[in-house]
């Protein structure tokens, strides 16, 4: 039972893009658990291990009332980022505005773990990234052409540059 | 002529009175649903006596101005006419008049959307019972049951999961070790009957907001567990567990085969179920959504999802896996090497004595028959 453990952030995940998950689990090597909006994914990353992290930048705020806050506080500024609480996420986790990472777990704090899945293109995402230091970070681009094994090759990719493997 | 006009005020005032008195009944029927008006032990409709009763002063002033000779016999009133009689009592008339236009006028209004304004009433009294007894009053549970019930799938059965969603935000979970929160037991059963055992063709996306509702749940249980008092272990974890696999069902029946990440999703989130995840990996199999059981396979292995009787249930899928094809058995074989697990016979008996407990025939004769063709060495 040495699976990966792999924790998708995608509010599509259960739906339109559910085709993509079907290879992460036939090929065994993984056990994949979904978050379909930030609040979920903040639970899941203080409560459970995970080996590889993908995050898509517009994600829904769920029903956490902190997270719905905030994202009503970006729309209200009429920030571009209201949508793109991904890289609010990701904020969160490692830190803003100086402030130390937020996790309970300390292993999900790795950024080499991360990897961002989304249709946002890189160079819109880089001030955000260099921001906040994880240009390192792996990037794939969704798109509508891509096969149903993007998302297994691209755990792959990211598993291939933890240093010293996954575990 | 002056006492014929007083004595037209006094008939029209009366037959515009009796019709009034029909009112409450009209209105009933207006603003409440049928199904709620058979079955509730709760009157909805208290604010019409207070209307009522301002129709009923107005109507005995009409009445006492008309005749103060005949009805206050002990009042000396000059027989003569007592100055501005007809204008008060024309005024009265017309108060009575508008009065009663403008309550038909606001009972109208307020059919429209009856059915959520009675799901806001409702929700307001529990919540006032919550606040004032800590305990959610079983009387308005049915009410709100009974319209999630019989409520037309989509818009009209979201106004009462809606409801019931704001209700849990307002309920404090209840955190003494070894005790049932019986309010949010309640509250998951109610979400589930509303879509599961709804006598309207049941709409997907009610499903998907309550299962929703359901990983919110189990989330905030899982926060507040502690080592010495794990919420996540008790009662309504088990019910919300229940009602899941009740919505899998429901929505298998209703061809949302497309429900099934969803539900697997929650089940992940829930310690122990590796029982309900296989009862899943059956249907899909069954319904032949092979992407959903390989990922019922794999989630049962994850070791959050962790049970005394995980190996049973997986051995089981694994049976059921191996006599689906040649495909399937050559998922289930990498499977098991992917996650280590060598079939001894121990643990095939041990499986097939599970099933077999269980009345899972089928499975434990599958279980059986890998048994014989390990042992020939097949």
């Amino acid at each position: 039972m040495n699976a990966y453990k792999v924790l998708w952030i995608e509010d599509d995940a259960d739906s339109d893009l559910y085709h993509l998950a079907s290879p992460v689990y036939i090929e065994g090597n993984y056990h994949l658990d979904i978050a379909s909006n930030a609040s979920e994914a903040f639970f899941y990353l203080n409560e459970r291990r995970y080996d590889i992290i993908i995050v898509d930048i517009r994600i829904p705020p769920g029903r956490n009332p902190e997270w719905l806050s905030r994202y009503e506080e970006l729309q209200r500024k009429n920030n571009a980022n209201s949508s793109r609480l991904g890289l609010e996420l990701l904020r969160r986790i490692f830190g803003e505005n100086g402030n130390k990472p937020s996790l309970r777990v300390a292993q999900n704090l790795a950024a080499a773990r991360y990897g961002v899945f989304t249709v946002e293109r890189l160079e819109e995402l880089k001030a955000d990234l260099t921001e906040l230091n994880l240009t390192s970070l792996k990037y794939k681009r969704k798109n509508a052409m891509m096969p149903h094994t993007a998302l297994l090759e691209f755990i792959r990719e990211i598993s291939e540059g933890i240093p010293n493997g996954v575990y | 002529m002056y006492t014929d006009y007083l004595s037209l005020i006094v008939e029209v005032s009366v037959t515009v009175y009796v019709f009034l008195l029909g009112l409450p009944i009209l209105v009933n029927q207006i603003f409440l649903p049928e199904d709620l008006r058979r079955m509730s032990r709760k009157n909805y409709a208290a604010n019409l006596i207070n209307q009522l009763l301002v129709l009923t002063v107005l109507l005995l002033l009409i009445i006492l101005t008309a005749y103060p000779r005949t009805l206050f016999w002990l009042i000396p009133f000059p027989p003569e006419q007592i100055p501005g009689r007809e204008l008060l009592i024309t005024l009265l008339f017309f108060l009575m008049l508008f009065s009663t236009l403008a309550f038909l006028y606001i009972h109208l209004i307020r059919s429209q959307g009856y059915r959520a304004k009675v799901v806001h009433i409702i929700k307001k009294k529990l919540l006032d019972s919550y606040r004032k007894t800590g305990k959610l009053d079983r009387a308005y549970l049915d009410d709100i049951e009974y319209l999630g019930i019989y409520s037309k799938g989509g818009a009209e059965t979201r106004i009462v999961i809606q409801a019931l969603e704001e209700i849990l935000q307002n309920l404090k979970v209840d955190t003494t070790p070894g005790k049932n929160d019986d309010n949010l037991i309640q509250l998951v059963e109610i979400l589930c009957n509303s879509v599961a055992n709804s006598t309207e063709p049941g709409s997907r996306s009610n499903m998907i907001e309550v299962l929703a509702a359901y990983k919110d749940i189990l989330m905030s249980l899982k926060m507040q567990s502690t080592p010495d008092n794990p919420l996540i272990y008790g009662n309504e974890t088990r019910k919300v567990k229940d009602c899941t696999f009740k919505i899998a069902l429901a929505s298998l029946k209703k061809d949302y085969s497309d429900m099934m990440p969803r539900v697997l999703n929650v089940l992940s989130l829930i310690p122990g179920s590796s029982d309900k995840l296989f009862d899943i990996g059956l249907l899909a199999l069954e319904k032949k959504q092979f992407q959903v059981a390989t990922n019922v396979l794999s989630e049962m292995m994850d070791r959050d999802n962790q049970d005394a009787v995980t190996m049973n249930n997986y051995i089981g899928l694994i049976a059921r896996f191996s006599f689906s094809g040649q495909a399937a058995r050559q998922c289930a074989r990498r499977s098991l090497e992917r996650n280590g697990v060598a079939m001894s016979g121990k643990m095939l008996k041990e499986a097939y004595g599970y099933h077999y407990n269980l009345c899972n025939f089928e499975t434990a004769g599958l279980i059986a028959q890998l048994d014989a063709a390990g042992s020939s060495g097949a």
